[in-house]
C-alpha cells in the first residue's frame, strides 16, 4: 500500500468517517438518549426494587420451577389485584445482586434463598419479620424441622417453600453389568462398606469413574451427611463452636478421602469442582448423588440417550442421614408492600399452592399435610417416593447446624478444607483441626 | 525494492505453512464451538470422537431463543454499545487532544492520574460503584451501564500518543486565523484523526459489547439484559446445555467480528499511527 | 519514496514546540485545557476515584456488605500479612503474568514478523489471529472450560484417541495453571500481533536492507536491529499485559474457581471470593487496595522510564 507524503496523509481518503458521518452518529445517539429505547428513559421505581403497587420477586429457577412460580403468582394476583414481577437471575449471581441491592436500599420485596443462607440475612436485619403477619396457626402447618429452619431468635423470617434431598441415582445397565443390586428399602440401604464394594465393581478407566458426590461449591454441606451417618456433628450442641475433631468426622473424612485416593470419583468432583450431575449424562460416572430437583433436567437427557436409570438410598452407618435441601422465600425488611408480601408468601407456601409447585417442579413439600398424604408426581413417581422416604432421615440436629446464621461462611470453610483433603491429600487430623479453627472464627 | 531472498510470497514457503498451521490452532476452539452448536446434546460428549456434527441441527439455537429473549438482548447490547461508544470516543478525543497539545501546569499529573485508573480491578470497586449509581437512581436504565465507564484511560492514552504527532504548525495556523479552541478541535484535529477514530470506535464498541460483570449487577430487569448476561443464564445450576451455550456464544461474537473485519485496515493503520511508544 | 520523506511522515512524537511561541496565550490555554478536560475528570472522579476512596475506607472495616460494620483500622491488612491464601494468590498472579505476557509477546512478534511481508490472504490470516481477542471474556471462559474439561473436553478426548492419557486440567495444580495460560495466550497473541505489525511498519526497510548487504543473516538482523527498535512497543505491551494479568478474573473463575486447592487462586478472584462468597467485604477491599498499589508501582516505574526516553530523543 503506497503511502503518500507530507501532511496530506492525515486527510487522506483512507477513512470512511467524514465529519458528516460523525454528526449523523451523534444525532442518532441523541435521539436514542431522549428515550426512544426503553432503557434510556430514567426509570426510578421500576425494575426490581421494592415499589408501590406491585411485588418484585428476585429468584433463580429452572424451566419447570419458573413456569410453576408464574402460574401461582398469576392466580394470586388475580385475587389480590397486585401484580408480581419476576426477576430471574443465575443461581451463582443471585446473592451478589441481593447484597448489592441491600447495600443501596434497592432490595426487592421478595427473594428466594436456601436454608443455609437465610440465617445470614435474618441476622443482618434484612428480612421482614413475618411472625405476626401470617395467619394464626399457619406456621404450625409446617414440619418442625422446616419451621425451625426459617426461625431466627424466636421470630419467623420466611416461609419454607419446599425441600429437596439427595439419592444415589444409577445407570441401570451399568449397575446390572457390574452385578450390583441396589437396595430398595430404607432399612436395607447400603452400609458404608457395602456401598464402597458396589462402587468398586463399576468399571473405571482413564475417562470413566464409579460415581460422583454432589458436594461441590454451595453443596459442600452435604459432606456432613456422612458425619451424621456415623453419629457425629460439626457444631457443638449450643451451636456456638466446633465439635470437630471427633471420631465420626475423622471416619467420614477417611472414607470420603478414600474415594479420591482409590480413583472411584473423578478428581474434578472435589468441593471446588464443577457440579457433578453433568458427568452422569455424559456417562463418565455410573452412579451419582443427586437432588430431586435435577430430575427435570436429567430425565430428558437420559431418555434421549435411551438410557434407563434408577435410584437407591444414601448409604447409612449408625443411622441414616440426608441433607437438608430446598429453599425458602423471604420478604425484605425494607419492602414497602409488607402486607401484600406476607399475604403472597402465605399463599405460596400454603397446602394447595405448595402441592402444585412441588409436583410440577419435582421437589418435596414442607407442609405436614402434604407429607402425610403424599403428592402425585408426573415425573418418575417411583423415584420421588424414594426421595420422600429419604427426606424423613433429615435429622433435626443436622438442620439446626446448617441453618445457623453464619453457615454461609462455614460452608465456604468446608469447601476449602475438604478440597485440601480430597485433592491435596492432606492429613485428616490436620484438615479437621483447620476446619475447627475456621468454624470457631466464623461463628464468633 | 529488492525481492525477498528467503521464502516466497506463495503458499509453499515455510513462513506461510507456519502461519497457516498457527491459524488452524487459533481457530480450533472456535471450530469446536461451532461443531457443538450444531450437534444435539446426546451425541456430543459420549460415543466415538467425531470432529464434525453427525446430524447437524439448529435445535440448540431454537432452544436458546426459546429459553430467553435473545433477540431483545441483542438489541439492548447494540443500543448500549453504540451510545457508549459515541460518548467514549468523544471524551477520549477531547482529553487526548488537550493532554497532547496544551501546556499547563499539572498536565503530567493529570495524565498519570488518568492512567492510574487502568489499574483498578473492577470487582473490587463494584459495590461502592453500585451504591453510587443506585443513589443517582440509575439502576435499571442504560445510563447505569453507559456513564460510569464512559471515561476510560486506554482510549485517552491512544489519543494522546496519536495527537502528539499532529504538527503544531497546523494548529498554530488555525489559531492565528482566529479559530477558538473547540473549532480547532472540530475542524482541524478531528479530520486528521480518522485512523485513530477507527481504532477507538472498534475497541470501544468491542469493550462495551463484551461487558459482563457490571451490567449484570446494575441491570435487574430482564428486558434490559445484554447478551453476555444471557449467556451466563445458559450455564445453569441445572446442567449446562452446551450446544445452546456455544451457539449463542458464537452468535454473540458475530457483530464484533463483522465490525473488525470491515474496518481491519483502518484499525491497523490507526494503531500504527498512534506511534505506540 | 525517499527515506527523508518517510522520516518526515513518521509518527515519532514530535517534541514540544519551543515554549517561547506559546507563552503569550499560556494562561488562556490553561483555562481552556482544564475546561475541555472537565467532562473526563468529572466522570473519573465521580465514578472511579470516589469508589476507589470508598474501597480504601471500607478496607479499614469489618463488614458483611449490609448490617452493622466494625472499625478495625489496619486489622485487615495485618490479617492479610499472615494469610497463606493471599500470598499464594499473589504468587499465582505473578507466575501467571510472568508466563502469559512474555509468551504472548514472543508469539505475537513472531506472527507479526511472518506477516510483515506480502502474502496472499494476509488480511484473512490477520483477522484469524486477532479473533480470540475480540471475543468477550465470558465466552472465552466458557469455551475454555468446555475445551479443557478434564472429563469430556475435546483436548483430553483427542489425547485419549491417540492413546495418550488425559491431562488433569482442573484437578492438578500445574496443568490447571497451564490451561489458564494457554487460554490467555490464545486471546492475547492477536493483540500483540497487531501492535507489533503496526510498529514494524515504522522500521525503515533501509536498516534491514543495509544489514542484509553486510552479510548479516536474518536471525542477527532480528536480534540486533529489529528487536531493539521495537523496544518501546515491547515495553508498552509488557506494562499493559501486566496490568491486565493482575486483573484476570473471568477465565479463572469459570475454569478452575481458583482450584485445585489454591493453585490457581488469583488476587482478584480471591478478593471476589472473600467479598461475595465469604462476605468479608472489608477484607476483600484490602486485597483490592494492595493489588491496585502493586500495579501502580509497576506502572510508575514504567512512566519514569518512558519520560527518560522521551527526554533522550
Amino acid at each position: 500500500m503506497p503511502r503518500s507524503h507530507g501532511v496530506n496523509t492525515w486527510t487522506s481518503a483512507t477513512g470512511r468517517f467524514g465529519r458528516r458521518a460523525f454528526l449523523a452518529a451523534s444525532a442518532a445517539g441523541v435521539a436514542a438518549l431522549s428515550g426512544c429505547g426503553t432503557g434510556f428513559a430514567l426509570r426510578s421505581g421500576d425494575g426490581s426494587g421494592s415499589a408501590e403497587g406491585r411485588l418484585s420477586f428476585t429468584l433463580w429457577a429452572g424451566e419447570a420451577e419458573l413456569t410453576a412460580f408464574r402460574a401461582l403468582a398469576d392466580e394470586w394476583s388475580a385475587g389480590s389485584g397486585v401484580p408480581v414481577v419476576f426477576n430471574v437471575v443465575p443461581f451463582g449471581e443471585l446473592l451478589t445482586g441481593i447484597d448489592a441491592n441491600l447495600a443501596s436500599d434497592r432490595a426487592p420485596d421478595l427473594f428466594r434463598v436456601t436454608y443455609q443462607d437465610i440465617g445470614l440475612y435474618a441476622d443482618g436485619g434484612a428480612l421482614l419479620d413475618l411472625t405476626d403477619r401470617l395467619p394464626a396457626g399457619y406456621a404450625d402447618g409446617f414440619t418442625e424441622a422446616f419451621r425451625r429452619a426459617v426461625t431466627h431468635q424466636g421470630r419467623l423470617y420466611g416461609v419454607p417453600h419446599h425441600t429437596d434431598t439427595s439419592l444415589v441415582l444409577f445407570d441401570t445397565e451399568a449397575v446390572r453389568a457390574a452385578g450390583i443390586t441396589p437396595p430398595t428399602t430404607l432399612d436395607t440401604a447400603w452400609s458404608w462398606d457395602e456401598f464402597t464394594d458396589a462402587a468398586r465393581r463399576l468399571p473405571t478407566r482413564a475417562d470413566q469413574f464409579a460415581f460422583g458426590v454432589n458436594w461441590q461449591q454451595a453443596g459442600a454441606y452435604r459432606w456432613l451427611n456422612w458425619v451424621a451417618q456415623r453419629g457425629g456433628r460439626l457444631l457443638d450442641d449450643g451451636l456456638t463452636g466446633p465439635a470437630v475433631p471427633n471420631r465420626a468426622a475423622r471416619d467420614a473424612l477417611a472414607l470420603t478421602q478414600s474415594f479420591f485416593d482409590e480413583g472411584l470419583v473423578p478428581p474434578t468432583t472435589s468441593t471446588k469442582g464443577s457440579y457433578v450431575d453433568e458427568l452422569f449424562t455424559t456417562q463418565t460416572i455410573g452412579m451419582v448423588f443427586a437432588g430431586d430437583f435435577l430430575l427435570p433436567t436429567l430425565d430428558p437427557a437420559l431418555t434421549a440417550q435411551g438410557r434407563d436409570y434408577g435410584a437407591t438410598f444414601l448409604p447409612r452407618d449408625e443411622t441414616a442421614a440426608a441433607d437438608l435441601g430446598g429453599n425458602a422465600v423471604v420478604a425484605t425488611a425494607t419492602s414497602v408492600n409488607a402486607e401484600a408480601a406476607a399475604d403472597f408468601l402465605a399463599f405460596l407456601a400454603g397446602d394447595d399452592a405448595q402441592a402444585r409447585f412441588c409436583q410440577e417442579a419435582v421437589v418435596l413439600p414442607t407442609r405436614t399435610a402434604l407429607v402425610e398424604r403424599g403428592l402425585d408426581y408426573p415425573l418418575r413417581p417411583d423415584l420421588m417416593e424414594l426421595f420422600v422416604q429419604q427426606a424423613t432421615t433429615i435429622t433435626p440436629e443436622l438442620v439446626e447446624q446448617v441453618t445457623v446464621p453464619q453457615f454461609n461462611a462455614v460452608n465456604t470453610a468446608l469447601v476449602d478444607r475438604l478440597e485440601q483433603a480430597f485433592l491435596g491429600g492432606d492429613d485428616p487430623a490436620e484438615v479437621l483441626d483447620g476446619l475447627a479453627d475456621d468454624v470457631e472464627g466464623r461463628l464468633s | 525494492m529488492t525481492t525477498p531472498r528467503t521464502g516466497g510470497a506463495g503458499w509453499l514457503s515455510w513462513r506461510a505453512v507456519a502461519l497457516v498451521l498457527g491459524a488452524l490452532v487459533m481457530l480450533f476452539p472456535l471450530y469446536w464451538m461451532l461443531v457443538t452448536a450444531f450437534s444435539d446434546t446426546g451425541t456430543l460428549t459420549s460415543g466415538p470422537l467425531r470432529l464434525w456434527p453427525q446430524h447437524p441441527t439448529l435445535e440448540a439455537f431454537r432452544r436458546a431463543f426459546g429459553l430467553l429473549p435473545f433477540g431483545r438482548f441483542f438489541v439492548n447490547s447494540a443500543a448500549i454499545a453504540l451510545v457508549a461508544m459515541a460518548l467514549s470516543v468523544t471524551l477520549n478525543l477531547l482529553a487526548g487532544y488537550v493532554l497532547a497539545k496544551y501546556r499547563f501546569r499539572g498536565r503530567q499529573a493529570v495524565f498519570v492520574l488518568i492512567l492510574s485508573t487502568l489499574m483498578i480491578p473492577v470487582q473490587v470497586v463494584m459495590v461502592p460503584q453500585f451504591q453510587l449509581v443506585a443513589g443517582l437512581g440509575w439502576v435499571d436504565s442504560y445510563w447505569s451501564v453507559i456513564v460510569p465507564r464512559a471515561a476510560e484511560a486506554f482510549g485517552i492514552f491512544l489519543c494522546r500518543q496519536f495527537m502528539l504527532g499532529i504538527p503544531d504548525e497546523v494548529l498554530e495556523a488555525a489559531r492565528i486565523d482566529g479559530a477558538g479552541h473547540l473549532r480547532v478541535f472540530w475542524s482541524v484535529v478531528l479530520p486528521m484523526s480518522r485512523p485513530l477514530i477507527a481504532v477507538l470506535v472498534i475497541l470501544t464498541f468491542m469493550y462495551r459489547w463484551n461487558e459482563f460483570a457490571w451490567p449484570l449487577i446494575v441491570l435487574n430487569d430482564q428486558s434490559l439484559f445484554t447478551v453476555p448476561i444471557g449467556l451466563a443464564f445458559l450455564q445453569g445450576q441445572y446442567g449446562t446445555d452446551y450446544p445452546a451455550l456455544m451457539g449463542m456464544a458464537l452468535l454473540s461474537t458475530l457483530p464484533i467480528v463483522a465490525v473488525f473485519a470491515f474496518f481491519q485496515r483502518q484499525f491497523v493503520e490507526g494503531v500504527a499511527r498512534s506511534g505506540l511508544r | 519514496m525517499t527515506a527523508a520523506a518517510q522520516t518526515a511522515v513518521t509518527t515519532l512524537p514530535t517534541p514540544s514546540t519551543p515554549a517561547r511561541r506559546r507563552r503569550r496565550g499560556a494562561g488562556r490555554d490553561a483555562l481552556a485545557a482544564w475546561g475541555l478536560l472537565t467532562p473526563n475528570l468529572l466522570l473519573f472522579g465521580v465514578f472511579l476515584l470516589l469508589p476507589l476512596a470508598a474501597t480504601f475506607w471500607l478496607s479499614l472495616y469489618r463488614s458483611s456488605g449490609f448490617g452493622p460494620r466494625e472499625f478495625v483500622g489496619t486489622g485487615n491488612y495485618r490479617e492479610l500479612a499472615g494469610d497463606g491464601t493471599f500470598w499464594r494468590s499473589a504468587l499465582n498472579t505473578a507466575v501467571y503474568a510472568g508466563i502469559t505476557v512474555p509468551v504472548s509477546l514472543v508469539l505475537g512478534l513472531g506472527v507479526a514478523l511472518a506477516m510483515n511481508r506480502p502474502l496472499r490472504g494476509r488480511g484473512f490470516l490477520r483477522a484469524v489471529y486477532y479473533l480470540p481477542y475480540v471475543i468477550s471474556g465470558v465466552v472465552v471462559a466458557v469455551a475454555g472450560r468446555y475445551v479443557f474439561n478434564e472429563n469430556v473436553g475435546i483436548v483430553n478426548r483427542l489425547l485419549r484417541a491417540v492413546g495418550l492419557p488425559g491431562v488433569a486440567w482442573q484437578s492438578e495444580a500445574v496443568p490447571a495453571m497451564t490451561a489458564l495460560v494457554l487460554i490467555s495466550v490464545w486471546t492475547k497473541v492477536g493483540f500483540a500481533m497487531v501492535v507489533y505489525l503496526a510498529a514494524l511498519q515504522n522500521v525503515p526497510k533501509e536498516y534491514l536492507e543495509a544489514a542484509s548487504t553486510d552479510g548479516a543473516n536474518r536471525w542477527q538482523q532480528l536480534r540486533h536491529i529489529v528487536v531493539p527498535l521495537l523496544r518501546p512497543t515491547t515495553v508498552f505491551l509488557v506494562v499493559l499485559g501486566v496490568i491486565e494479568s493482575f486483573q484476570v478474573f473471568d477465565v479463572v473463575y469459570v475454569l478452575t474457581g481458583g482450584g485445585p486447592g489454591n493453585a490457581t487462586e488469583m488476587l482478584v478472584t480471591y478478593a471476589y471470593a472473600e467479598g461475595f462468597d465469604a462476605r468479608r467485604q472489608g477484607y476483600a477491599a484490602a486485597i483490592g487496595v494492595l493489588t491496585y498499589l502493586v500495579v501502580l508501582v509497576l506502572t510508575a516505574l514504567w512512566w519514569r522510564r518512558q519520560k527518560a526516553q522521551e527526554a533522550a530523543q
